[in-house]
């Protein structure tokens, strides 16, 4: 073994106490990352210099700039109310169903995943607009939770996605093919979690009740209050494809939009407003120190080659490449319940970005996957930040309650990955007619 | 000592709110730019010229200020689960651990920030794009210095008050 690997590991076990120790993820990965480029190297100013220069590349980087405008845009859209509207909507379509309601609160997330892009954002959400509903019509609370978590997942799944963005340019994947990857396997998603709420309460009626039918009048009124939403949608991300506008551009027209339909709505207030964009700015400024840190992580660790060794050992080992993969997968899927979704790609794409093309697999459909497979990690115990989210806004429902409530949803989305590594031309299809 | 306590938390809060608000107004003029952008470009075909450098001084002012307000909100993403997971002596020890090294590390970024830019100043280095290269680049790494010199101060706050956020949401 080199000394480089040496420090290297070194590097890793101090990350690993530090990330333990409730350090920051963002501030873990940038001290180990520059003290470690400092011993490798010899030389502290350069390592200084190199941390600095991350930082400043980081934050002044037009590609990430894309990130606190789709934030921005979710956010107005967020305090404009029309996560209400969008469930109001999607209630009238399905609410007649046995467990229509909770199919509502999925639909309804899905769509808000589209504008939102944050997973957490899109649970708080409808926890606070679709759970009273489902209470009101004797909705078990288990089901009610569990939708709301797990649809609140699919945020991060359905473009435009944070973690598809810090994704793309870390590991140089074109943003909008991985945004068109992530469409078809968040609506097969969607739609998984429908039958599996379905089916439940077609077995068990008490769990879900079928609620008074809508008129067909009703139902197309209800679309009105959600066009302009939809048509935002359809314009950043229509324009974004087909090569109208670059992705800072289309985050740009998306975030102003928002603010003009806002307005437009009279549901934009100065105080709204500024809470828009205070959030706007924590949660932005939270994911590029991740990235920042991440960035001076990455250039330690290829400097001590313990990336290039790793990759090469897990290349090496004499194993069909699915074997490898469906290890890696389980690999991210323990460590997803562990640590946040946007950290763990971060810190561990500099080793697989080397491992997938040499075991054959596409890099845009790892993407997909991972995001897919972090996703459990939100709605399962002990971290589950979407869990945490709606028992904390709903508090009479228990955390245990929420995680019960997951269960189903969590075996969907399992489904739905074991269906993408058989059939990785579900993700890979869309991009390729698009491109 | 409390007195003094409560001075630096007034400031410091004051100067953190400051220092939002500028990066709350740099990312809405993001959003202007690229607006006007699009509008100049798809219907007078005449883009912004610089635009790119533009977007880099907004960025770094938008996302370096917004980083002690991060801190100061406890917004930073951690692993809590192995944390809370200790007794409370040990919770202490590993939380005043923990913070003196971010502080530690902070404080050498943010000097080596100065340092650089005041470099970077000497050798009269500026934006290519931005009127006719004459807008200078080193102010945008004393930003940096600023933003994470009040980052270490906001979390010597923290370790004072460890059960406590200087801005609550």
């Amino acid at each position: 073994m080199s000394p480089e690997v040496f420090i290297g590991i070194i590097g890793c076990i101090v990350l690993l106490i530090l990330l333990a120790s409730s350090m920051p993820v963002g501030f873990a990965m940038a001290i180990v990352g520059t003290i470690g480029m400092a011993v490798i190297n010899g030389n502290i100013h350069s390592a200084l210099s190199m941390g600095v220069n991350e930082f400043f590349d980081t934050f002044s980087n037009p590609s990430f700039i894309v990130i606190p405008l789709f934030v921005l845009m979710g956010q107005i859209s967020f305090h404009a109310g029309i996560s209400k509207r969008l469930f109001n909507s999607a209630y009238r379509w399905l609410g007649h169903l046995h467990g229509g309601m909770a199919m509502a609160t999925v639909g309804a997330c899905t769509i808000f995943g589209a504008i939102c892009g944050s997973g957490p954002a899109t649970a708080a959400t409808m926890a606070s607009v679709a759970i009273p509903e489902m209470k009101r019509y004797k909705y078990s609370m288990e089901l009610a939770s569990g939708a709301v978590a797990a649809g609140g997942s699919l945020g991060m799944l359905i473009p435009p996605s944070v973690v598809f963005i810090v994704y793309g340019i870390m590991t140089q994947q074109s943003i909008g093919k991985l945004f068109i990857a992530g469409i078809i396997p968040g609506i097969m998603i969607a739609i998984l979690f429908c039958l599996s709420i379905y089916f439940n309460c077609k077995r068990k009626p008490e769990l879900g009740p079928a609620c008074p039918k809508s008129s067909w009048k009703e139902r197309f009124i209800s679309l009105k209050d959600i066009t302009e939403t939809l048509i935002l949608f359809v314009v950043v991300l229509g324009g974004m494809f087909g090569g109208f506008f670059s992705p800072t551009s289309a985050a740009g027209i998306g975030a102003a939009g928002s603010i003009i339909i806002a307005l437009c709505r009279k549901q934009l207030t100065f105080k709204t407003f500024k809470k828009a964009v205070g959030e706007t700015i924590r949660t932005s400024c939270m994911v590029l120190t991740i990235v920042a840190g991440a960035g001076v992580l990455s250039r330690f660790l290829a400097t001590s080659e313990i990336t290039t060794s790793m990759a090469d050992w897990i290349v090496h080992l004499t194993l069909p490449s699915w074997c490898i993969m469906t290890g890696i997968i389980l690999f991210f899927l323990i460590a997803g319940c562990f640590i946040d979704a946007l950290a763990l790609i971060l810190l561990t794409i500099p080793i697989f970005e080397n491992v997938i093309p040499t075991l054959g697999y596409d890099m845009i459909w790892f993407g997909v996957m991972v995001v897919i497979v972090t996703q459990m990690g939100v709605i399962t115990p002990p971290v589950g930040v979407n869990a945490y989210v709606v028992s904390g806004i709903q508090r009479d429902i228990s955390l245990q309650t929420v995680f019960k409530g997951s269960m189903p949803f969590l075996l969907m989305l399992i489904v739905a990955a074991a269906i993408l590594m058989v059939f990785p031309q579900i993700a890979l299809w869309l991009p390729g007619v698009v491109n | 000592m409390n007195k003094i306590i409560d001075i630096y938390t007034k400031i410091l809060k004051k100067v953190i709110e400051i220092l939002a608000i500028i990066s709350g107004l740099a990312l809405i003029l993001i959003v202007v730019v690229m607006c006007y952008d699009v509008l100049v470009d798809k219907l007078a075909n005449k883009p912004i010229a610089g635009l790119n450098d533009i977007i880099k001084i907004l960025g770094c002012i938008s996302m370096g200020f917004a980083l002690p307000y991060v801190t100061a909100c406890k917004g930073h993403i951690a692993i809590e689960y192995f944390f809370q997971k200790l007794w409370h002596t040990g919770r202490l020890v590993v939380d005043t651990i923990v913070r003196s090294a971010a502080i530690i590390f902070f404080i050498i970024i943010a000097y080596w920030s100065f340092v650089k830019g005041t470099k970077i100043y000497s050798t009269h280095e500026c934006f290519s794009t931005l009127f006719s290269g004459h807008i200078p680049i080193f102010w945008l790494y004393y930003i940096i210095g600023i933003s994470t010199a009040i980052t270490a101060l906001t979390i010597l706050h923290n370790l004072i008050h460890p059960r406590k956020e200087l801005i609550r949401l």
